[in-house]
């Protein structure tokens, strides 16, 4: 009982402040006769949740597709980038500074440019959501790789171990999490890359709704689409904090840190 | 038995020969060590005794071939610095264990890295858990540990690669002084067990180094020299009773008139 009970305490603070908003912005809506393609109330876009769901949760489909697989590659390249950032010094000199430099040039340009190259349809929406996302996990990787205690260093070295060792054994698990920080920046941020994406060109996914909706003054449908990316948003941050306990459950213990046994 | 444990004696396991160090380049350097002399024989446990900051560690670090000495000579089991590494255990200050590996997993690191298979390791880990007093915590992780837990680990981590020489920094520092001196009894009767092992242990405790050694080197304040060289011999069996007879209080109080004497001199 009190498992369940803890979680849902946690979350209280923000629910309430949820639920607080949308009361106060249905009240409003009311009150003041707000017109629907204006500014829709919370019901109304509730509706147009339950009505449209079918229209909805296929193009929410298409925007998770692409979030995942850009995701899932920005992961990918980011961890081999890093790796080899780390093993080699020519490799940093060479390509940290334009790791460093495609974060200025702003995703809202490359992204039509990407279309010019490669046209509409799936490939262009996951390089946006890499590019996007791939900046927060090398950093991260290639931050937590370095901060390898040096005498843990000299341990595996006395050990007879060599760079590669001291990296597979020692630097890559260190660097967990650290790249967990890294993925839960690089989720939130692989939604927003998504929708710009599709709103740059292309025939489906919620970005492309929205932007379809507004001109015929269907404003509860973009706010729905909203609604759905919010959601999803939250729910793969979640995701991304039940796989890092999952997976590096030592790094909480080693947190909390009170030693159970004398 | 004996004369052979006499004969084994005469043969220097270690030796190191006027080495000094320095850390640092430019105007920044310090120096650390000047001028060390010392050996030790096979079987032979030797303390090095010295002030805080002295360069303990890094003539530690020196003779596991982890740092080369600006001048002199190092051999180790007839090996030069440039061949150390790998060939020498050494349990430094900091447990050091890795908090992603369960207790089992961090003792057979070293196997690990010798290419021995893993239920090899874990076979030859689990004989010897019981000794170190972690039999019933192999699959616990480090944080779980007690400091006293957390050293021996170590220590059978280092034991396990199954060098001939081992170097211990200060084994025993980071733990209050019950846990230290039940520490302190362990590894005696341990090191009996292993009485073809050399031991390079180093602490700043005299007890400790007059309990466990055959010899003791008193280091100076930085840049650290050897004062003086000391064996100790003792009429009585090691164990609690020694540490209240006369010729240990003696012995303690002329170490450290040593200690002293050589700290006023810078
Ligand atoms: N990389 C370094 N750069 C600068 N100074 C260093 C470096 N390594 C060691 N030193 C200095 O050399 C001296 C000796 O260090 P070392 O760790 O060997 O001493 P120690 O006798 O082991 O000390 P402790 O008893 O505190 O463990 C210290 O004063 C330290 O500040
Ligand atoms: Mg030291």
């Amino acid at each position: 009982m009190k498992k369940v009970l803890v979680p849902v305490m946690e979350w209280l603070p923000a629910i309430g402040i949820v639920v607080t908003i949308l009361v106060g912005w249905e009240i409003f809506v009311r009150v003041w006769n707000i017109a629907d393609w204006l500014l829709p109330a919370p019901s109304a876009i509730g509706y147009t949740l339950y009505d449209s769901w079918g229209l909805l949760a296929g193009h929410t489909l298409v925007t998770l597709e692409e979030v995942v697989l850009g995701f899932g590659l920005a992961l990918v390249s980011g961890m081999l980038l890093a790796s080899a950032i780390t093993l080699s010094k020519t490799i940093e000199k060479a390509l940290y500074p334009f790791v460093i430099a495609s974060q200025t040039v702003p995703i809202i340009v490359i992204a039509p440019m990407l279309l010019v190259w490669i046209g509409y349809g799936l490939t262009p929406k996951i390089i946006v959501v890499a590019l996007i996302s791939f900046f927060p996990i090398v950093v991260n990787t290639v931050d937590g790789m370095r901060s390898v205690d040096s005498d843990m260093q000299k341990m595996m070295r006395t050990m007879g171990g060599n760079r590669w060792s001291i990296f597979l054994k020692v630097q890559l698990p260190v660097s967990m999490p650290y790249l967990f920080s890294g993925l839960r920046v690089a989720i939130a941020v692989s939604v927003i890359g998504a929708v710009i994406g599709e709103w740059v060109g292309s025939s489906e996914g919620l970005g492309y709704l929205m932007i379809r909706s507004k001109p015929q003054f269907q404003t509860e449908r973009v706010f729905a689409a909203i609604a759905i990316l919010s959601v999803m948003g939250i729910a793969l941050f979640a995701l991304i904090g039940l796989l890092e306990r999952l997976l590096i459950p030592w790094w909480h213990r080693e947190r909390e840190g009170r030693p159970r046994i004398s | 038995m004996d004369s052979k444990r006499e004969s084994n004696l005469k043969e220097k396991i270690i030796e190191v020969v006027n080495v000094s160090r320095r850390i640092g380049q430019g105007s920044g350097y310090v120096d650390v060590l000047a001028n060390v002399d010392f050996y030790a024989r096979r079987g032979e446990v030797v303390s090095v005794i010295g002030p805080s900051g002295c360069g303990k560690s890094t003539f530690l670090d020196i003779l596991a071939g982890l740092e080369r000495p600006d001048s002199g000579t190092v051999t180790v089991q007839g090996l030069h610095t440039e061949n150390l590494l790998g060939s020498v255990g050494y349990m430094q200050q900091k447990d050091l264990l890795l908090p992603w590996r369960t207790v089992m997993n961090n003792v057979i690191l070293g196997l690990e890295m010798q290419g021995i298979s893993k239920k090899i390791a874990r076979r030859q880990a689990t004989e010897r858990m019981d000794s170190f007093g972690l039999s019933g915590f192999e699959d616990e992780y480090p944080y779980a540990l007690s400091g006293g837990m957390r050293q021996r680990a170590a220590f059978l981590r280092t034991i396990l690669t199954d060098t001939s020489v081992l170097l211990l920094d200060e084994p025993f520092s980071a733990l209050d002084a019950l846990n230290r001196s039940h520490m302190q009894e362990w590894l005696l009767n341990l090191l009996e067990s292993y009485d073809e092992k050399t031991v390079v242990l180093v602490t700043h405790d005299v007890e400790e180094a007059l309990f466990l050694s055959d010899r003791i080197y008193v280091m100076s304040p930085r840049p650290g020299r050897i004062v003086v060289a000391e064996k100790i011999v003792w009429d009585l069996p090691r164990s609690r009773n020694l540490l209240s007879t006369q010729q240990f209080t003696e012995t303690k109080s002329r170490i450290l008139s040593y200690l002293l004497s050589s700290e006023t001199v810078l």
